[in-house]
């Protein structure tokens, strides 16, 4: 067997343990017509959904018990809850979810986006993917 | 807000109050329940409920090319 140059799995896990693991997150709601994308390096207020409607700027808190887990050479994390908001009217239609790290300045983790979609005194769920190097929230291969 | 109530655009109502009517869509990354609600008594809507379920998350490939 030949050697085989690579990143190793438990140095992606290192990494990805790094943002996430122990962390305070948060999760935040933007308009459809905005243009949160990968480009983000902190949590922003543009396009976010305003503060009305039982919203509140900056969004939710993630409930965080998971830490980076690793299957072969694939590191992956996700929520351990849903993020959900109640009594809630959206100050318009919203497509997209920034992950945010308050623990780090604010720092932009990922920016997910949906079918868009409006809500009126209702609940608005987000329900997260199962917590593996398949379809966690976040993987690193 | 007790357990039999619902949120509405009028407040929280008994369910009883009101009818909920719901739709479902569904791609290869979220599957999507919206649920709208209106007053039994009247067929005003009321507001409505989203629950979006992700079905995966983000993936990046960590490159693994030649050392430069």
């Amino acid at each position: 067997m030949a050697n085989a140059q690579a990143i190793t799995g438990v140095a992606k896990q290192a990494a990805l343990g790094a943002i996430v693991d122990g962390k305070t997150l948060k999760m935040a709601l933007y308009l459809a017509s905005a243009t949160t994308n990968g480009s983000n390096t902190v949590y922003t207020s543009t396009g976010e959904l305003a503060a009305t409607g039982n919203y509140t700027a900056g969004g939710n808190s993630v409930t965080n018990a998971n830490t980076a887990g690793l299957t072969g050479t694939t590191a992956y994390w996700t929520p351990s809850a849903s993020v959900q908001w109640t009594s809630f009217t959206s100050s318009g239609a919203f497509d997209a979810a920034m992950l945010y790290s308050t623990t780090d300045s604010n720092r932009a983790l990922a920016v997910y986006t949906f079918g868009s979609q409006s809500v009126t005194g209702g609940t608005f769920t987000l329900t997260m993917p199962t917590n593996d190097s398949t379809t966690g929230l976040i993987r690193l291969a | 807000m007790k357990t039999d109530e619902i949120c509405t655009t009028k407040g929280f109502l008994p369910l009883s109050e009101v009818e909920c009517v719901e739709s479902v869509f569904e791609n290869d990354n979220e599957k999507t329940l919206r649920i709208d609600k209106y007053l039994r008594s009247t067929g005003e809507w009321v507001g409505n409920d989203v629950h979006v379920t992700l079905k995966r998350g983000l993936f990046s490939d960590l490159f693994q090319g030649t050392m430069g």
